[in-house]
């Protein structure tokens, strides 16, 4: 990643001096458009995912004009929002960056008509106006522009079926799959099955496992002899993280993905009981775990703690402590309960 | 064995007091007066070893294996004696083959009612063990001249299993923690609610008897884990067999021992009697499973048996170390040490590799995908929609814990805390049992199942200990010593867990030297807590033990009505009669399911296919005897698939396709009219995943408004026009004003429908039954004459238009 | 459970009918009583082949086709054209369901032809031209025809309606009346007279505005259909015909200069009224049989690589009786989800086609298919469910020469084992 926005920041500096260099709609002018094809080529090329960023100016100049001899497809993002858990604008580039950097591999990035496809970045900061021009007020957005569309000054409309919906992707943040596949819906280049960088498919992995043996057999082998390992205590707390994790669900938060607390519609408080019988948000299962080993815990405490314990004082004090614990934690455990599943129990007689 | 003896004989001790407990628990009750009358007694020595406290203890048992057998009749009491749901219905009918056909037959059965075209060759892909359980009670019954039907046999047989279970978890626990934590972890599981969701009387399925031999073969191997005796051994071996031909899920005990084998060798552990409890039982049960036909060749090529091998070579491994020890001086043992551990590095490393290279070359890396989905938790739901669709493998939220172990999920930390003073053998198989256990339940709620008697056991343990701890607080002189506390304590720490003193004899001096690393860390254990007396006469004060006592015993009487309550009234329904009440308290019964297989059965040819969804085809095939596509068994993903794209496409194309199955009759179920949840239509989204899996032309987007799954007027036209929504919906419209005055309203998605004119050209209705839960279509044949043909160089349509344009059937009988 | 025959076109249930049915009551509906004596020497040959002829008038009241469930009678001759409706209770709707419930309708019309039976030849497959039209023939036309608009033409009877016909017929076949069109992809129609490539149907006497919508050897003259259950219908265009003046005939000219002695009129209609009242083209199939081969007795299921005799008679109805069917183009299909085999079925000459086939490696639910259509003939399918099952557990082989390395290990194991105990048991060793 960081060769990569070295990448961007050289992209960006290439796209300033040309912006510097021409004035504005310049493109309507006669600018023999090739050039601009080759600009645009060696862009792609600086940078490492082939992602070119722009600028207001820069795209005018690339973008402008009634028509182009290529296309575009191009990612808006804003800095400021990158780090906002539900959009996930981070991880969409990445994803963009593999789209591009696998289409570049595979050597297809032109249609069937020969049109070259160039895989853009808008960034709000540097290209405000363009925001404005489109009309785009929501992120992410990922959009193509056919070369046929001619671009003059003010607003830009665009196709609905040039870019990518929510609805017609069933998951959210769109993968590279998903975007290949909008990729090949409206312009039939078809990029392969993107290869995710990873570990397994390195030429020296059977090395690393190798080497991560005899390591791991090394430290296992020094972890074996730990006096803590002799601690039962030890085992004891990890047991119960276990059964804390599972019975509060936690299992059903991975699955699910559920998030861990949310929003409340009408009134703006975090929310942490979910209203309905069927499913849990994560801090509400968290929070009922805790519960339950807490009850348990103050059983165990009152059975073999505190009978033990040397100071009388203490010994009362941690009784009363354990008894109260457990006591509230039952009922807490009850109470809500009942809210939850609202189930009445019968007794039958 | 003097150690099994001493064992014994300090189990004796306590024996009174809990088991009386235990007894008015399964009455219901704790009352205060007889348990510390109990604890009187319990103080003369004498009286423990006498037969009264054995005559008690053996009434307790019974009362628990009664009161396991008659909670769990709420089915036959509230409805009828009839077998349940799905699966049930399968095993119903193969035992009712069994008994007519004989076991030989059963083995070679081919079916060709089932997945027509494919047939599906029942005697090799069941687990017969539930079967021949049933037809072996059936037999000896009849043999003493009880004319029994098989049906009651399969309705009932489930209960008696869980009063075997309740028994094998008390002679578990009891080989663990004594007799009075057997006792409580028996009435436990005698009443708990996740286990009675499988087992009360008609759920005739595979885990009613399956969970009873899972507890068993448990208790066996603690026996043989306690004892070191090669006669239990090989009856562990043989209750695996069983295992093994009833469930699945013995994976679970195939994986769970060898973890248990590993971890008794880490820890200094090992001794002769786990070799002799571990070693035999990999071995012939391993033989003993792979002579199963279901299993067959899996017992040694999947990877969910890998484990076992490797605690196998492991455990061997180590006895070997032991031996070399034992032979070599001290200082040569350290160098060959060294040198077999830098050697075992590279040979691990080759072996790995290996495993890897033979385990990558199988799609799913040689695992099944329920035991990846396991491993895994967002596998299934991901790659395997047919089982992401079954409901009993969702993940359970934090209500389902309570709801199916109660109180036993508050106990289960302090039960956990219990087995680690003192860790023994035992206690330490009841830790992991627990603590996988747990885990697994999390993933798939079905697992819950597994997870119900482990938390009776560790919760019977807690509660026995907790019990004990208060009651002795109560009735103790302030910090007077009494002869009985010594006793009790130090049964606690040598319960079950007999000492390594005997076996050092058996063993040299390597064992002795374990035996000290054992005790060692066992000081170090208790060094950290040096602010506790450790000489056990401590006593928490009285008030809070009579607060306590009090709390511990509502809380128990609460499980017991919270347990007799979901009984009664949550998983007591054989979801095919149904029962509704309205407020004035009467009952409203709909029997449609049995209502419309009776029409199939009596009015179609025998011969005759039946067409619907897979939930549906054990009860077609075993109710209304006619054969189905696709069934429960869902072993073939792409006739299902077939199945699902006829139900979603357009009605020429779903004509077709099921013609081309010669199916003659289509079943749907449509629960609109009543408001009936589960029927096809909300099943419908799995219908087009899982067809859209095998044929591209089904895509799900089409069927969903902005991604949203909705039938009314803003529903997409594939849905609208799909077969699955012509057949719910045909007449429906007019149906409707009847019961909610408005037109074409539906119940269940509580919507007015967006096609309320809806007319069928290749489908006639033949049946719909009188809830409308069931509709029943006939697949029409082709029409007789050729009729509206296109035609370029027709002059002129002709001006009326001949009424007969649709197919007609073989016998030209006229729709009706 | 398994019913031994299956004919969805139950050729075999109308034989049942025919047999004792035979020779029954036809009924001839007539526009009016005129065509009995113009049209004499049809019906005569229709008597002289046994039939009694019931003569109704078209819009005869008490007119009906059906008592209740009962058909009163097995085959209609209609010849109309201009009645608005039947009388009674024999309307299109009714003579429809007559022909889906299997029996035969022979129907002539004329240019004037009503909607009534411009509805019941579309429900058949066979568009009629608008009323008025006629099929005009400037070209090649009749020569000494009473009229002089050229609608008397000569249609050539299509070759591949010999089996129809009972060969084919080189003489000029006269025809004045209605043409008609058929769907492209109809499969069920056969167009057993055509106009010539010269034809046009259009109003005579009135001049043509635009190019005729039917033309050339696309017009049908006469169609003949069977229908999927076996029941036969012909319409023909012109009720002239059939009349004694057409069969007589003589000698005909057509122009251009084409002479010949007798028009083909009369063979062609005896011959189609054969063929439609089913006197020729008429095949029955029985006895189907499949055991296992050698042995006389059909198993409930076979094994795979079964070896299976499949055996079937198939007669044909000849000179009013049943002779034995011969053909070598009868094929045999073992299905499941798609034919694993295809065989052709020899067949010795008293009508039994067998074969002996080799069940597949396969096991699952099959069907033995024969399904016979031949134009002009009846069709045959014959469908046969027989389940093949997988090998029992104990018809596997044993012994297999290639196993014998781990039988040698299994025991060798066994002796290895017992030994060691021995060793064991009784050789102590002094503990170090």
């Amino acid at each position: 990643m960081v060769a990569g926005s070295t990448g961007w920041v050289l992209a960006i500096c290439l796209c300033l001096s040309f912006a510097a260099a021409k004035p504005r709609h310049s493109a309507s002018e006669a600018s023999p458009s090739d050039a601009r094809l080759a600009e645009l080529e060696h862009l792609a090329s600086q940078t490492k995912d082939h992602v070119i960023q722009l600028n207001t100016a820069a795209f005018d100049r690339f973008a402008g004009g009634k028509r182009r001899p290529y296309a575009l497809v191009i990612f808006l993002t804003a800095r400021h929002l990158v780090d906002k858990p539900q959009l996930q604008l981070g991880k969409l580039r990445r994803e963009f960056g593999l789209l591009s950097s696998q289409a570049a591999k595979s050597g297809n990035e032109r249609d069937a008509a020969g049109l070259r496809h160039f895989f853009i970045v808008l960034d709000f900061h540097d290209s405000e106006p363009v925001f404005h021009r489109l009309g785009v007020n929501t992120l992410p957005y990922i959009f193509r522009l056919p070369s046929s569309k001619a671009i003059e000054a003010g607003a830009i409309k665009l196709r609905p079926d040039d870019q990518m919906r929510m609805e017609d992707y069933s998951s959210f943040p769109w993968s590279a799959n998903d975007m290949a596949g909008f990729l090949q819906e409206k312009t039939g280049i078809s990029v392969g099955t993107i290869d995710r960088p990873s570990l397994f498919n390195s030429r020296l992995f059977p090395v690393l496992a190798l080497a991560f043996v005899a390591a791991g057999t090394y430290v296992a082998y020094r972890i074996y002899y730990l006096p803590i390992l002799k601690n039962l205590g030890l085992w004891l707390a990890a047991s119960l993280v276990v059964f804390w994790f599972s019975a509060s669900g936690g299992m059903h938060n991975i699955i699910r993905g559920v998030p861990l607390v949310m929003p409340d519609m009408k009134t703006g408080k975090v929310q942490m009981f979910l209203q309905q019988a069927q499913g849990q948000l994560g801090a509400e299962g968290f929070i009922m775990g805790t519960l339950y080993t807490a009850c348990g815990l103050s059983v165990a405490v009152l059975t073999w703690l505190a009978p033990n314990l040397k100071d009388r004082g203490i010994q009362r004090g941690v009784s009363y402590l354990a008894l109260l614990t457990g006591l509230v934690s039952f009922y807490q455990v009850i109470s809500n309960y009942r809210w939850k599943t609202n189930y009445r129990m019968g007794w039958f007689f | 064995m003097s150690s099994a003896q001493r064992a014994e004989g300090q189990l004796v001790k306590q024996k009174p007091v809990a088991q009386k407990e235990v007894a008015t628990i399964s009455n219901g009750d704790i009352d205060l007066p007889v348990s510390s009358a109990d604890l009187k007694s319990s103080r003369a020595e004498k009286l423990n070893r006498s037969a009264a406290a054995q005559i008690i203890n053996g009434f307790a048992l019974l009362g628990i294996c009664v009161l396991a057998f008659c909670i769990r009749l709420f089915s036959v009491v509230k409805y009828e004696s009839v077998i349940h749901e799905f699966d049930p219905y399968f095993n119903y009918r193969v035992t009712g083959f069994l008994t007519r056909e004989g076991f030989y037959n059963l083995w070679n059965w081919f079916d060709e009612h089932t997945w027509y075209p494919l047939g599906r060759v029942i005697g090799g892909t069941i687990y017969p063990g539930l079967m021949w359980t049933a037809g072996v009670l059936y037999n000896v019954l009849h043999l003493l001249n009880i004319p029994i039907h098989v049906q009651e046999v399969c309705v009932f047989l489930a209960p008696l299993f869980s009063a075997f279970c309740a028994l094998s978890a008390y002679l578990f626990v009891k080989e663990i923690r004594g007799q009075g934590a057997g006792l409580m972890a028996a009435a436990f599981t005698a009443v708990v609610p996740s286990y009675i969701s499988r087992s009360v009387a008609g759920s005739f399925d595979n885990e009613g008897v399956a969970i009873f031999a899972l507890i068993f073969v448990f208790y066996l191997y603690v026996k043989t884990l306690n004892t070191g005796s090669l006669a239990w051994a090989t009856a562990s071996a043989m209750a695996y067999l069983y295992m093994v031909m009833s469930w699945g899920g013995y994976s679970f005990i195939i994986n769970l021992l060898p973890i248990h084998c590993l971890a008794c060798v880490f820890t200094g552990r090992l001794s002769h009697r786990l070799y002799v409890a571990y070693a035999p039982l990999i071995v012939m049960g391993t033989i003993g499973a792979a002579m199963i036909p279901v299993v067959g060749f899996n017992a040694v090529l999947m990877s969910e048996h890998f484990g076992a091998f490797f605690a196998f070579g492991v455990l061997h491994g180590a006895l070997f170390i032991r031996y070399v020890k034992s032979v070599l001086p001290a200082k040569a043992y350290q160098a060959a040490k060294t040198l077999v551990l830098t050697g075992g590095v590279a040979i691990i490393g080759v072996l790995l590799a290996l495993i890897t290279g033979y385990v990558m070359a199988s799609p799913t890396f040689g695992w099944t995908g329920r035991s990846l989905s396991l491993l895994d938790p967002t596998y299934a739901s991901k790659y395997i929609p047919i089982i992401a669709s079954v409901s009993e493998h969702q993940p359970p939220a934090w209500p389902s814990y309570f709801t199916d172990i109660h109180v036993l999920v508050l106990l289960v930390p302090a039960g956990l805390a219990a087995c680690f003073r003192p860790l023994s053998d035992a206690s330490l198989f009841l830790i992991l049992y627990g603590v996988t256990a747990v885990y697994f339940s999390g993933v798939m709620v079905r697992l819950m199942l597994v997870l119900a008697p482990a938390a009776c056991c560790l919760g019977g343990v807690a509660a026995h200990e907790f019990l004990l701890a208060l009651t002795r607080a109560i009735r103790a002189p302030n910090l007077a010593p009494s002869p009985v506390t010594d006793a009790s304590v130090s049964l606690l720490d040598t319960a079950a867990a007999p000492s390594p003193a005997p076996k050092s004899k058996g063993k040299g001096k390597s064992s002795a030297a374990k035996a000290e690393k054992a005790k060692g860390k066992g000081v170090t254990a208790e060094s950290m807590f040096d602010f506790l007396d450790t000489s056990g006469k401590g006593r928490i004060p009285r008030d809070v033990a009579w607060i306590g006592l009090v709390a511990a015993t509502l809380g128990l009487i609460f499980y017991i009505g919270h347990c007799v309550w979901v009984s009664a009234e949550m998983y007591s329904a054989p979801s095919i009669v149904l029962q509704t009440r309205d407020p004035q308290g009467g009952v409203h019964v709909f029997d449609d399911f049995r209502e419309a297989y009776g029409w199939l059965r009596f009015n179609t040819d025998p011969n005759c296919k039946v067409a619907s969804w897979w939930d549906y085809g054990y009860q077609t095939t075993a109710m209304a005897n006619r054969t189905v596509l696709v069934d429960n068994n869902t072993w073939n993903n792409t006739h299902i698939a077939t199945v699902g794209r006829a139900m979603a496409s357009p009605e020429k194309k779903a004509w077709q396709i099921y013609r081309d199955l010669d199916t003659e009759y289509v079943l749907v179920v449509f629960g609109g009219f009543i408001g009936y949840p589960s029927d096809d239509i909300n099943k419908f989204l799995w219908m087009v995943r899982i067809g859209g899996g095998v044929f591209p032309d089904i895509k799900e987007k089409d069927y969903l408004a902005q991604g949203s799954y909705r039938v009314d007027d803003q529903a997409p036209p594939a849905l609208l026009n799909c077969l699955m929504y012509k057949l719910s919906y045909y007449r429906f419209a007019e149906a409707s004003t009847m019961v909610t005055g408005r037109y074409g309203f539906d119940r269940v998605r509580n919507t007015m429908i967006g096609k309320t004119d809806i007319s069928l050209q290749y489908f006639e209705e033949v049946f719909t039954s009188e809830h409308w839960m069931v509709r029943i279509y006939r697949v029409l044949d082709r029409p007789n004459r050729e009729t509206k043909l296109k035609n370029p160089r027709r002059a002129k349509p002709p001006r009326r238009s001949s009424s007969s344009s649709r197919p007609r059937s073989a016998s030209g009988a006229p729709p009706k | 459970m398994r019913g031994r025959a299956t004919l969805l076109a139950c050729a075999l249930w109308l034989t049942v009918t025919r047999v004792q049915a035979q020779k029954s009551d036809v009924l001839v509906i007539l526009e009016d009583q005129q065509l009995k004596s113009t049209h004499s020497i049809f019906f005569g040959h229709l008597r002289q082949l046994g039939y009694q002829l019931d003569y109704r008038s078209a819009d005869d009241k008490k007119l009906q086709l059906r008592d209740w469930d009962s058909w009163l009678y097995d085959k209609v001759i209609c010849f109309a054209a201009a009645v608005p409706e039947f009388g009674g209770a024999a309307d299109a709707q009714a003579l429809l369901e007559f022909v889906d419930s299997g029996r035969d309708l022979l129907l002539a019309t004329d240019s004037s032809a009503s909607d009534e039976l411009r509805e019941l030849t579309a429900g058949v497959g066979v568009d009629l031209e608008p009323q008025g039209r006629a099929v005009i023939d400037h070209f090649s036309y009749a020569l000494q025809s009473l009229t002089v608009d050229h609608t008397v033409v000569s249609g050539q009877a299509a070759l591949a309606a010999s089996a129809v016909l009972g060969g084919p017929i080189e003489a000029p076949v006269l025809f004045r009346g209605i043409g008609a069109s058929v769907a492209p992809e109809s499969e069920l129609v056969l167009k057993v007279l055509t106009a010539g490539s010269t034809a046009i149907s259009a109003v005579p006497g009135k001049p043509l505005t635009e190019a005729p919508t039917l033309a050339g050897n696309e017009t049908t003259l006469t169609a003949a259909i069977q229908t999927r259950n076996n029941a036969r219908v012909t319409v023909c265009g012109s009720i002239d015909l059939f009349s004694n003046e057409f069969f007589r005939w003589s000698p005909v000219v057509v122009t251009p200069g084409q002479r010949v002695g007798q028009s083909g009129n009369r063979a062609f209609a005896t011959q189609l009224a054969e063929w439609t009242l089913q006197d020729r083209g008429r095949l029955r199939v029985s006895k189907v049989r499949h055991v296992l081969a050698g042995t006389s007795e059909t198993p409930q299921r076979y094994r795979i690589r079964d070896q299976v005799d499949f055996s079937v008679d198939i007669h044909e109805w000849r000179k009013g009786s049943w002779q034995p069917f011969k053909a070598d183009d009868v094929q045999l299909e073992f299905v499941m989800l798609h034919p694993y085999l295809r065989v052709n079925l020899a067949h010795n000459n008293k009508g039994t086609f067998s074969t002996r086939l080799s069940v597949p490696d396969v096991y699952g639910v099959f069907k033995f298919v024969l399904n016979y259509q031949r134009p002009g003939y009846s069709h045959l399918f014959v469908s046969e469910q027989a389940p093949v099952r997988p090998f029992k557990h104990d018809e596997y082989e044993r012994f297999i020469p290639a196993a014998f390395p781990y039988y040698a290990s299994t025991f060798s194991m066994m002796g290895g084992f017992f030994a060691l105990t021995l060793l064991f048991l009784y050789h102590k060793r002094p503990l170090p």
